[in-house]
């Protein structure tokens, strides 16, 4: 055994002397190459791509649609190639394997912050000229699009566009409407009102029946509503600087008096909200517009609204977006920008909404007669869907994407979560605990 | 049964059959709470009440589950099969031959080589994937069968395993057979493998739920649907916003019933198997 | 002419051995040196397969985190609970299944049948079975008038959650192997201990004990390196974590960093730490029962 030992310590070293040195390069694609391609130079070329998504079930089937429809319509004779590859993690290892062996897709499916670890491959491409050039969407067509979708797929460190979106959801708001009828209470637009029900009704249930569904965007959007300002895509953090701690506190200490006097709840080990909600055990909560499938009320009628506010109103935005790797072929390369213009497309957008629940990207999208047809079809699916299409400009916020963001952003949610655990947490305990977390980083 | 070992007394075997039963209703409680679940509507699954039984057994889940078109378990099944039947049978060709090395053919640097092998074992599988991901495209078996069965098809556990029960052949036989002329690889095909038709059933049917219950891996090297095995289908009932609980303990109930149908039919085996093989190293 | 046999010898085993070792070198080998080089670099591009930085400055990254001290602690905890119960436990029903009572056909089916069970798969009937308000388990604790745990989303609760779990899913495979130990005791060994009138617990420590020690000790290894590895467990029963990471491994740890945090070095001096880890603890293990078989 003490051989073995010296084998394996000898094998570590030799191996570690081997590959010393070398460093990395980390650039983005090129951008914009397209020169003098025209439109003939595409239609000649018969381009196929292939496309990786992270949309199962229902949602795959309507991406499929999508595509179907590019392919059919396309003046420039590409044809793209959808495959699910699972849900987002599936979906983006394997784009980063795929990415580190040679054989990745031309266009992804992803969350930005996952985007950000695809950049020192260089090949992940920078949209920001392809937009402007005169192949693939308007700017009529891109004056359209939602800017809280347009901005979150530039919030990048360097600011440039790796990203567009088909379809997002959002927050909103769930309430059991027979229970309020019943108890004439008054459905909450912001945090204060959402506080003063949530004790009416745990006065009546003599539970905690307000519910939150994401601790990682309460992490972050708590504070934001009270006032906070969060992040900037350089990384600076700037939740708990002198300027905004008073906020950042604020909502902590309204979010533990919650706790405390138990009228807020998480969704627990039930994961969703939608589960307790079905069964009548949660009056209120504040969840995904795209979730309503799970929500099956057991003897009561559901209704949806905007989600509540605070006195600097901001609602999240999310779902994946669509990224574009290069080949180096200029071509290839521009057929990829196309595709991914067309996300932004008034018809496919709409399509697309039409049949799953999200809301289009562009504002045209609400405009297309299957979207309509959907939202006309009724139930809760379709009016939450169409309160997250109609939330007013400026309301929609998203996540900045910097290089640590995925663990800042879960920092910031373990010390809502550890407040909901623990009702007498020590809030500047957590804060502290979270800031050397961050700064480790 | 080992009749020293016998309780004669009533009041000690009730005891034992009484504490028996608790264990076995513990150790079966989770698997009829799977079935019970996947015949349940989704309001019964998540009821607040305990129902232990669904009013009306909802058969369709598993139709729902078989036939989803996005997700069809009945394609998955027939891969599952092909994956996890291909990778037993390599495993034990390679199994056999490199227990025979260590266990019979003296060759310089054996147990140095065998201890290295060992060392191999305390290394977490997920810490390989991303290389092995490189490694199968590079050969180009992305979104293959093959991609699933080959990386698996040498265990240095069952090796260990085998290489035991050779060892326990005594070496006269081997050495007499070496006078009489017999070649190593007649003898071990015609003396070894016999001999050890129980452990290498017993092998072949812990590689075969062991490949049957791969998840991470097949996850990773497949894309298309035609090309999923079973395990992987459990993947896709989770969303972003819920989860389908009672089609997803359906598609629980599909991944393991074969396995207890394979367990019940080749029970003996599994246990004369590691009776036999001796794994009192 | 000796040296050429040798040879002969060596090429031969080479031969036989060839199919298994381009396998293992292949994929668990060369992954290793792989993921051995990624930790000695401070940042690596793993598309380019370049790092900067050599050193140890991910290890010490790694080594004063709080987070992994957690997942250590963790493991450490999950080995030291599940490892000496299960084998209680399963040696304790081994016996009793050996004891001669009828029916144990079928108990021995019902008590092998988790053997068979994917971990995620199962796993999610113990989430119901858990459920602090629903769950079977809590109602039938609070049969005897105990309250109601939260055994899901109390961080102090994850891990003992965790434990039973673990130490329920790892019971078949050592009942099966115990079972099978006990019956390979020769019955003559307990025949001369009658004629000697030795009670039953004596036969138990004298005869079936040292008999199965052997056994016992790989178990003991075998089970050891599994609770090290643990990671099915977590995520089929909490599908992340457990509440605030409470129930966060090192191999869950390591898969974190690499595919959620893409921090690909931090990923593999966890995962280089966690071996040689596991590696000391096989060692003293496998000297501790050594030292036990030469006295």
């Amino acid at each position: 055994m003490k051989k073995t030992i010296v084998f394996l310590l000898t094998a570590l070293l030799l191996a570690s002397s081997l590959f010393a040195g070398g460093s990395s390069e980390s650039t983005a694609a090129g951008s914009g190459a397209a020169g003098e391609i025209t439109a003939d130079d595409l239609r000649n070329a018969g381009i196929t791509l292939e496309l990786w998504h992270a949309q199962t079930d229902e949602n795959g089937i309507a991406l499929d649609k999508v595509v179907q429809l590019f392919n059919e319509t396309n003046e420039y004779g590409i044809t793209v190639n959808a495959t699910c590859q699972g849900g987002y993690t599936d979906c983006h290892n394997k784009i980063l394997s795929s990415l580190a062996a040679g054989n990745y897709p031309n266009i992804g499916q992803a969350y930005n912050n996952n985007m950000m670890s695809y950049m020192p491959s260089g090949k992940l491409m920078d949209l920001t000229d392809y937009l402007n050039d005169e192949f693939g969407i308007t700017a009529e067509e891109l004056a359209q699009v939602v800017p809280s979708y347009l901005e979150e797929n530039h919030a990048f460190p360097d600011g440039n566009t790796y990203a567009t979106s088909l379809g997002k959801s959002t927050e909103v708001m769930f309430y059991n409407k027979t229970f309020f009828d019943e108890h004439g209470l008054e459905v909450p637009t912001t945090y204060e009102e959402l506080a003063e029900v949530a004790k009416q009704i745990a006065d009546i249930t003599g539970r905690p029946s307000v519910g939150f569904d994401s601790m990682d965007n309460l992490g972050i959007y708590g504070p934001v509503n009270f006032g906070a300002k969060y992040a900037d895509t350089q990384g600076n953090l700037y939740i708990f600087d002198e300027d905004n701690i008073d906020a950042t506190m604020e909502f902590y200490r309204w979010w533990q008096k919650g706790i405390q006097e138990g009228y807020f709840r998480t969704a627990g080990e039930d994961r969703y909200c939608s589960g307790p909600f079905s069964n009548g055990t949660i009056i209120v909560y504040i969840g995904s517009s795209a979730g309503t499938a799970y929500i099956l009320p057991d003897g009561f009628e559901c209704a949806v609204t905007y989600s509540p506010v605070g006195k600097n109103p901001a609602v999240i935005q999310q779902g994946g977006n669509f990224c574009g790797f290069s080949t180096g072929d200029a071509l290839t390369d521009l057929a990829t920008s196309i595709f991914l213009e067309y996300m932004y497309d008034a018809q496919a957008s709409g399509l697309y909404a039409a049949n799953t629940g999200y809301a289009p990207s562009s504002k045209g999208g609400l405009e297309t007669q299957a979207y309509k047809d959907s939202i006309a079809a009724g139930g809760i699916g379709p009016e939450a869907k169409d309160i997250s299409a109609t939330y007013p400009d400026g309301v929609l916020a998203y996540d900045p994407v910097f290089e640590n963001s995925y663990e800042t952003r879960l920092a910031l949610s373990d010390i809502v979560e550890a407040i909901a655990l623990d009702p007498d947490a020590d809030i500047e305990a957590l804060i502290a605990e979270a800031q050397r977390t961050i700064a480790a980083l | 049964m080992n009749d020293s070992m016998k309780i004669e007394s009533r009041w000690a075997k009730a005891l034992v059959i009484i504490l028996l039963t608790l264990g076995a209703i513990t150790m079966l409680f989770p698997f009829f709470w799977m079935i019970s679940g996947s015949l349940k509507t989704i309001r019964e699954i998540t009821s607040p009440e305990i129902i232990w039984w669904p009013e009306e057994e909802q058969w369709d889940n598993y139709t729902t589950v078989l036939t989803m078109k996005t997700n069809p378990f009945g394609i998955y099944f027939k891969n599952s099969i092909i994956v996890a039947v291909a990778n037993t049978v390599f495993t034990l060709l390679t199994t056999i031959l490199g227990a025979f090395a260590f266990s019979r053919l003296e060759f310089k640097g054996r147990d140095k080589l065998f201890s290295v092998l060992l060392a191999t074992m305390m290394v977490p599988s997920q810490m390989y994937i991303i290389t092995n991901f490189i490694t199968i495209t590079r050969m180009n078996l992305y979104d293959s069968l093959w991609a699933q069965i080959l990386p698996y098809t040498a265990s240095v556990f069952y090796i260990y395993l085998l290489r035991q029960f050779f060892n326990q052949i005594p070496d006269q036989i081997y050495l007499a057979a070496k006078v009489d002329g017999c070649s190593d690889w007649k003898y071990l095909w015609k003396m070894m493998v016999p001999n050890a038709k129980s452990s290498l059933v017993t092998i072949g049917l812990f590689n075969f739920i062991a490949s049957w219950n791969a998840y991470l891996w097949p996850l990773m090297v497949t894309g298309k649907v035609e090309k999923r095995v079973l395990s992987i289908g459990l993947k896709y009932f989770a969303s972003d916003s819920g989860t389908d609980y009672h089609l997803m303990m359906a598609g629980a109930t599909i991944v393991i019933l074969p396995l207890i149908v394979i367990y019940l039919v080749f029970q003996k085996y599994i246990i004369q198997g590691i009776a036999r093989g001796g794994l009192k190293g | 002419m000796v040296g050429q046999n040798q040879k002969k010898t060596f090429l031969k085993a080479m031969l036989y051995l060839l199919p298994a070792l381009v396998i293992i070198a292949v994929f668990v080998v060369w992954p290793m040196f792989h993921t051995l080089r990624m930790s000695f670099f401070e940042k690596f591009n793993i598309f380019t397969k370049t790092g900067e930085g050599f050193g140890l400055s991910s290890y010490i990254w790694v080594l004063e985190d709080p987070t992994f001290h957690k997942a250590l602690i963790n493991t450490f905890i999950y080995a030291v609970v599940t490892v000496p119960v299960s084998i209680i436990i399963s040696l304790a029903i081994a016996i009793l299944l050996n004891s001669g009572i009828r029916g144990s056909k079928f108990f021995q089916t019902a008590y092998f049948l988790p053997y068979v069970t994917n971990a995620i798969a199962i796993g999610l009937a113990f989430r119901f079975i858990f459920h602090s308000e629903f769950g079977v388990f809590n109602k039938f604790l609070g049969f005897f008038g105990i309250d109601a745990v939260r055994w899901l989303t109390d961080p102090d609760w994850a891990m003992v959650t965790l434990c039973i779990f673990g130490t329920w899913s790892a019971l078949a495979f050592k009942i099966v192997i115990f079972l099978s130990g006990l019956q390979g005791i020769d019955p003559q060994l307990y025949q001369a201990a009658r004629i000697d009138e030795a009670g039953k617990w004596k036969m138990f420590t004298k005869i079936t004990l040292p008999q199965l020690g052997p056994i016992m000790a790989y178990q003991f290894v075998i089970a050891t390196i599994n609770a090290f590895k643990a990671y099915n467990e977590v995520v089929g029963l909490f599908g992340d974590d457990g509440p605030l990471h409470s129930a966060i491994t090192m191999v869950y740890y390591m898969y974190d960093k690499f595919y959620n945090a893409n921090r690909y070095t931090i990923a593999a001096a966890s995962g280089v730490i966690m071996f040689i880890i596991i590696m000391l603890f096989t060692f003293i293990q496998l000297g501790m029962s050594n030292r036990k078989a030469d006295q």
